[in-house]
């Protein structure tokens, strides 16, 4: 009895969390037992809370020696309620640690080197220094970009955030083996309102 | 992502707001019309050919930064740990390479900015990993006032974040530009992080053109 429910849980999370990454992973559902979840299709937005969608789940291939990767995707809160992504885990069997990081500046981090930063992101050509010396032949508009670490990620009341390279990203640490196009992964993702939502990144080479 | 390119390509002048959808100007561009390339450009170009740095991926000889004739070279500064950037930067150009079906004409070169961790083998490897096609070259150098006249050559900054001693685990802020370079080492134009590989591509097609 006790394996049915974890198969109605796991289908259920399953379902709720295959949106449009490709997914008909068929592999959730035990056998027969499974018509008593939430619509299966793979379209399904349906989640205990309200409508919180996770599609374009990728991760990108890695290299053999690399010990990161990055896991992106989109996160759409069809709910009238905020929420918010506090932290992911994959198998260790991927990788050992799981945190969420967003690519920024480097004027932004807390560890910034001196000079205030107030005029990094001006357009035209404006002394990006950041002290380091030499900036004379830094691209204009370009500056030293850097990852920190986040707490949370937002999900504002019905609104869509993206977990796109350059941006906010699962950051897969200590990589048991390299990513190979072609491998998913189970990303167990944790929001404050959604709770728990499991789904299933693609490796792949590039997000198109 | 778009900002950053429109940033880049305000700064320059000669966008068209970095859309990078000019499929017909870049591709039909034979005759008549002149096209524009549309990342930075700067006058006069950065002239980067008296840089040399040891090439990790050819047993450590020096490499200097001139591309080979009728071809061009990519220039960028990163490392191996960085998740974000650096890949989707390599994957990127990989992926502008292959529409224009150029891997031959092109080379790349990565510098590592953390070149403590990112060891001859590693780097070899990740150039090797992202363009088996390609020449690809992995620069890398201990000597760090080599390292700083290099990066100064392209004005390019990196920092390596504070750390405790022993630790493993830090990042490396650092300028993501690709500098694209000629045969004679002039930077003819550079792509900060942002700009897809259409761009890339178009710049690259009227850019081979001329080096041909």
């Amino acid at each position: 009895m006790r394996k049915r429910w974890l198969a109605l849980m796991t289908a259920a999370a399953m379902a709720l969390a295959v949106g449009a990454c490709g997914g008909d992973d068929d592999d959730g559902d035990a056998n027969g037992a499974g018509d008593t979840t939430a619509p299966a299709a793979a379209e399904t937005t349906t989640t205990v809370a309200g409508t919180l969608e996770v599609t374009e789940v990728w991760a990108r291939n890695s290299p053999m020696n690399a010990t990161r990767g990055a896991v992106y995707m989109q996160i759409a809160n069809g709910t009238a309620t905020g929420d918010a992504l506090l932290e992911a885990s994959v198998p260790a069997e991927v990788a050992a640690t799981v945190e969420v990081h967003e690519t920024v500046p480097a004027t932004e981090t807390t560890d910034t080197t001196m000079g205030m930063g107030s005029d990094t992101t001006a357009a035209m050509g404006t002394d990006t220094t950041m002290g380091m010396g030499g900036s004379d032949t830094t691209t204009p508009g370009a500056e030293m970009m850097t990852m920190r670490e986040v707490d949370e990620i937002a999900i504002p009341a019905g609104e869509t955030v993206a977990l796109e390279p350059g941006g906010y990203h699962v950051m897969l640490i200590d990589l048991a083996g390299p990513l190979t196009v072609g491998d998913t992964i189970d990303v167990t993702l944790e929001f404050r309102e959604a709770g728990t939502v499991v789904v299933e990144a693609e490796v792949r080479e590039t997000e198109m | 992502m778009g900002l950053l390119a429109a940033t880049a390509v305000g700064a320059c002048g000669g966008g068209d707001g970095g859309d990078g959808d000019d499929g017909g100007s870049a591709a039909e561009a034979a005759a008549n019309e002149t096209p524009t390339l549309q990342g930075v450009q700067r006058t006069p170009p950065l002239a980067v050919g008296a840089v040399t740095l040891p090439d990790a991926a050819n047993a450590g000889e020096d490499l200097t930064m001139r591309a080979r004739p009728g071809a061009l070279l990519l220039v960028y500064f990163g490392y191996t740990m960085c998740p974000d950037i650096c890949p989707t930067t390599m994957s990127d150009i990989a992926v502008a390479l292959r529409k224009i079906d150029a891997a031959a004409d092109v080379d790349v070169a990565m510098v590592t900015v953390d070149p403590a961790r990112d060891t001859d083998e590693v780097l070899s490897e990740y150039m090797g990993h992202f363009f088996p096609n390609s020449g690809h070259h992995a620069l890398r150098t201990e000597d760090e006032a080599l390292l700083a006249s290099a990066k100064e050559a392209f004005g390019v900054q990196s920092e390596i974040e504070e750390h405790a001693p022993g630790t493993d685990d830090y990042e490396v802020a650092h300028t993501a530009v690709t500098y694209v370079v000629d045969e004679a080492g002039n930077v003819v134009v550079e792509w900060p992080f942002g700009i897809s590989s259409d761009v890339m591509a178009s710049d690259l097609g009227i850019l081979l053109e001329e080096a041909a």
